[in-house]
């Protein structure tokens, strides 16, 4: 007979049911990146900021619908130049982006590291690859979601107030792959160099001022030095996504640009060699620690 | 449950493991040894974290070179540093560290919250770890390791950094662990503790196993205590003829047995012989730190 009240310690028993796959640990991994990323399971204040970078990224979007919805009732006259289109949409979430990704990466990848929290990960069946891959798919997802979702309202707004929605979106099918490829050109630049300083830079202060510092220094070493030579213009990281978008949409707003006459394969392969170079640095980094 | 063979690990040209082998069951064992000897490496190794330079390791029947995820999906690890997220609470970290372990989110969270029950974190548990106190964090620690149902757990200096009361309370958290199914191996420079929870010693230093074995057969060794009635001269004189090490100490003689003579057998048929008394006949027990230094001695030669 025990009293009444009594706490029983019921004991430690052993797991025999199913478990996740190894492509089921990985999602885990990138939701657990997607939180992180936007400050879900953490104090308000860790929200505050992107979430107020995603409502500046939508709302001038719904803004743009509203007012098209508005005249089209009143019946007024619209200017093109007044209304942004998913071109020029991309100047607006490119400069929000580039302090989302400022902010959000070093969120990722440095407490783990600095808390030596991949070592707990890397006991466990996923390697730092996978954690390495998890992290970028997440982050991946939550830029992509910011980049697209703005151009999806911009469409789907002047979709509903054209003579007919299908035949807008059926008028707009270059839509699906000029936004989706270069919201990857913004997404991929940003990330990598984000990504590339929090894995060298201990302190996310610190490595959020180099970003931004950094980044902004090489716009101006790169614009001052391309009347040298216009090549020079490539030190410009924020050039590529930008010269990128243009070759895409098939336009050239960068006329004031020292390095807009650049070919394209230039700026492609000045990306695709910067993206490959970081990739190999950040790997070292990390199979170091491991 | 461990099978090592030849194993060496380099950092650089320092050499950190030098061809050790080993063939250790299922228990709690306890790898013992100074700051520096390897344990942590060799550890390391087990898990697949570190390659080998050369030699091959088995743990659980898996050849970790070879099938590192089958190894770490059957493990736990309680690293000796900090290895916890500051900001997050002790209930998400466990839960998610039990989803990396294979867990489905549901399951992880419940037994999140019942490892974390035994390692005696109740309410704190939603508390960000970085409040925590030592004793509080290596609970977590030790909670992660085991959330996901592991066979064998890596405890490396889990009582690191606790006072006594902590300490203890670890040290019999580290006992339970038997009970529970799992087999522990219990990485630690404080030899007291390996003697206080552990059924099996592997003692290290500077990267070469000094000695593996069942902890009582380890702390007996080959030695023998007799306390005679009367004086033992006679008997004495009769073991040595028999070639046996002896040493006298008034009525206390200690016999060192050898692999083809045992003492025991020795000191009772030469008491009977010459008609002497025996007060006691026992194996002489040697602590841990005893056996290590005297080990730790002869590997390196000195006096």
């Amino acid at each position: 007979m025990t009293s009444e009240g009594a706490v029983f310690d019921l004991g430690y028993e052993q797991y025999r049911g199913p478990r996740l796959s190894d492509r089921q640990v990985f999602w885990r991994m990138v939701i657990d990146g997607l939180k992180k990323s936007v400050g879900i399971g953490k104090r308000a204040r860790n929200k505050a900021f992107p979430f107020s970078l995603v409502a500046l990224a939508i709302l001038p979007a719904l803004g743009v619908v509203v007012i098209q919805v508005v005249a089209k009732i009143f019946g007024l006259p619209l200017s093109g130049d007044v209304l942004l289109d998913d071109r020029e949409y991309f100047d607006w979430t490119s400069q929000l982006i580039f302090f989302f990704v400022a902010v959000a990466v070093p969120n990722l990848l440095i407490p783990d590291r600095v808390e030596n929290v991949l070592l707990v990960y890397t006991s466990r069946p996923p390697t730092i690859n996978t954690y390495l891959v998890a992290r970028l798919v997440a982050m991946a997802i939550s830029v992509g979601v910011f980049l697209m979702i703005p151009q999806l309202v911009l469409l789907i707004g002047e979709a509903l107030i054209s003579p007919s929605f299908f035949g807008h979106l059926a008028d707009n099918l270059a839509f699906w792959w000029r936004v989706p490829l270069t919201s990857f050109a913004y997404l991929a630049v940003n990330v990598g160099v984000a990504a590339l300083v929090a894995a060298y830079i201990n302190n996310r202060g610190a490595a959020i001022a180099i970003y931004i510092i950094g980044v902004n220094v090489l716009n101006g070493v790169g614009i001052g030095l391309s009347s040298i030579n216009e090549y020079f213009s490539l030190l410009s990281i924020q050039f590529w996504p930008t010269r990128i978008r243009d070759w895409v949409f098939g336009v050239n707003t960068l006329d004031d640009f020292p390095g807009a006459d650049l070919p394209i394969v230039a700026v492609l392969a000045t990306t695709i060699a910067f993206l490959t170079l970081a990739v190999a640095l950040i790997l070292r980094r990390y199979r170091k620690l491991i | 449950m461990l099978e090592v063979d030849g194993l060496h690990f380099s950092y650089g040209d320092f050499h950190a493991l030098k061809g050790l082998d080993l063939d250790v069951p299922q228990g709690r064992i306890g790898l013992v040894g100074a700051n520096g000897a390897g344990k942590t490496t060799l550890v390391r190794v087990l898990l697949g974290l570190a390659p080998a330079s050369a030699g091959t390791a088995r743990v659980l029947g898996h050849d970790v070179a070879i099938e590192p995820d089958l190894v770490q999906a059957r493990v736990g690890f309680m690293p000796e540093g900090n290895c916890l997220p500051l900001e997050e609470t002790a209930a998400k970290f466990v839960s998610y560290a039990g989803e990396l372990g294979g867990l489905p989110p549901g399951v992880a969270r419940q037994r999140a919250a019942d490892t974390l029950t035994i390692v005696g974190l109740d309410e704190e548990r939603f508390r960000p770890i970085g409040t925590f106190s030592t004793g509080m964090t290596q609970r977590t620690k030790l909670a992660q390791a085991i959330v996901h149902s592991p066979e064998l757990v890596f405890l490396d200096e889990p009582t690191s950094g606790l006072d006594p009361n902590g300490r203890a309370d670890m040290l019999a958290l580290i006992k339970r662990l038997g009970d529970f199914g799992i087999s522990v191996v219990f990485s630690t420079h404080v030899l007291t503790d390996i003697e206080a929870t552990c059924d099996w010693v592997i003692m290290m230093d500077q990267g070469r196993i000094l000695r593996s074995g069942p902890l009582d057969a380890v702390q007996s060794g080959h030695r023998v205590i007799a306390e005679f009635l009367d004086q033992a001269e006679p008997a004495v004189a009769s073991l040595r003829a028999q070639g046996f090490e002896v040493e006298v100490n008034g009525r206390h003689v200690a016999i060192e047995s050898t692999q083809d003579m045992d003492g025991f057998q020795a000191v009772m048929v030469a008491a009977a012989e010459y008609g002497l008394g025996l007060r006691s006949l026992s194996a002489d027990r040697r602590t841990l730190e005893q056996l290590f230094l005297e080990e730790e001695s002869a590997e390196r030669g000195a006096p």
